[in-house]
């Protein structure tokens, strides 16, 4: 197992850099932006989705993105890093609600995640990812934790989320609002804050 | 701020809205720089969430990159979008070819230097299975996208001259009963709407409108396609 690098990393200048230069159409710097983020992507297009295949379409269709939309990124949403791990999960969210007849089984391994803190490469990760955000998780309330986990790494709507907890759209909104906000604050005073 | 829309802006930033609803969302965050403000604070709480579930053990097959490159060297990039530079440029231009500007005064609207982040208007225009439609009309190119998968269609407007002072581009849905108006647009936007099966027989249509919007087409349509060639 490699060293786990810091949240945020690696090297924001670095992919900015290649990000600038695949804008101009330059392939050969998309391919290290590839080879750079496309661990990060699969991992977490496979954490969404959960089927290994889709999730591998998944990576390939966000790098396709990724080049045709190169000429217009402008970094307003963070570093390229961020903007491409948005990108991947507004995707796999948009293949797990499209796939309706999976969605049972990926809320009940959602919600197995969520109350078992840890998953099944937490072994290999070991003590870094529990200062991390997932310490910030249990930070939260239960129904700030829930209504964040189902709608974040279960691709459920705030709508489903609600029905699936028996709570209003109103409380909902708001618990994942609040929810954030305490899990930025936490994420921030634990050091490591992403970008 | 105190929009009831902007509650939205946790299940928005979690990805928990629905494609409209997105695009919504994202239209009020253009609008609202507190908004914005806000969301880009509250991005570092997802960014933590992307970042471990990012981190599981998963690497890419060999194949995959390589099937990858094969794409991107067929695939065009889009457009950059105009700049601010670049539009007043166009503005001006357009000044100095008008034949006759009664007056000879064109007002100069102040453009936001932030713009909106439409990346749903993107999402649509590079989905998988997009279909695109560049039309010609007397304003310039319009690029029309429709992605049946997402269920949506989008618009940009980046190649279509300034409408002016006071005026905007309007998208339409119009059948022979109604005329429902989509967005108003002002030069070089982009926006994607919902399609669904009540626009099988409606025309998508754009219009040059007063910029506070019509309640119906005032002028003769810029394009105006049927749903179903969409």
């Amino acid at each position: 197992m490699h060293a786990v690098p810091p949240v945020g990393s690696p090297a924001p200048d670095r992919t900015a850099g290649l990000m600038r230069r695949t804008a101009g159409g330059d392939i050969a710097a998309f391919e290290e932006l590839y080879e750079e983020l496309a661990a990060a992507v699969l991992s977490l297009a496979r954490r969404v989705v959960r089927d290994p295949a889709r999730a591998e379409e998944i990576t390939q269709e966000v790098f396709l993105q990724v080049w045709r939309q190169a000429p217009r990124y402008r970094g307003e949403e963070g570093s390229v890093r961020t903007w491409v791990l948005t990108l991947t999960h507004r995707r796999a969210v948009d293949v797990v609600r499209a796939s309706e007849s999976s969605r049972r089984r990926e809320e009940q391994a959602a919600r197995r995640e969520i109350h078992a803190v840890a998953g099944p490469e937490a072994d290999a990760v070991l003590a870094a990812d529990r200062v991390g955000v997932r310490r910030c998780l249990d930070a939260l309330t239960p129904l700030q934790r829930e209504s964040i986990g189902l709608a974040y790494y279960a691709g459920l709507t705030y709508a489903q989320v609600a029905h699936r907890l028996g709570r209003g759209l109103p409380a909902v909104k708001t618990r994942m609002r609040d929810g954030l906000a305490r899990l930025r604050d936490c994420v921030e005073q634990s050091g490591g804050t992403p970008r | 701020m105190t929009d009831e829309r902007h509650s939205l802006l946790g299940p928005y930033l979690l990805d928990a809205l629905e494609p409209a609803e997105r695009a919504e969302f994202e239209q009020h965050l253009g609008a609202c720089p507190d908004c914005r403000a806000d969301a880009a604070e509250l991005r570092v709480a997802v960014a933590a969430l992307a970042e471990d579930a990012a981190r599981g053990p998963s690497r890419p097959p060999a194949r995959l990159g390589e099937q990858l490159l094969a794409q991107v060297r067929q695939t065009p990039q889009l457009a950059p979008t105009r700049s601010r530079r670049r539009r007043l440029a166009a503005l001006a231009a357009a000044a100095a070819a008008a034949v006759v500007v009664a007056g000879g005064v064109l007002g100069v609207r102040a453009l936001s230097e932030d713009d909106p982040a439409p990346t749903t208007a993107e999402a649509v225009m590079t989905a998988p299975d997009v279909r695109s439609h560049e039309m010609s009309t007397t304003e310039g190119m319009v690029r029309v996208s429709m992605s049946h998968e997402m269920h949506m269609v989008a618009v940009d407007t980046t190649g279509l001259a300034d409408p002016g002072d006071g005026m905007a581009y309007q998208l339409w849905w119009v059948d022979d009963a109604s005329a429902d108006p989509v967005a108003m647009l002002s030069e070089g936007e982009r926006v994607a709407t919902e399609m669904t099966s009540e626009h099988h027989d409606a025309d998508l249509v754009l219009t040059m409108e007063p910029d506070s919007g019509s309640q119906r087409p005032s002028t003769a349509p810029l394009i105006a396609i049927p749903a179903a060639e969409l």
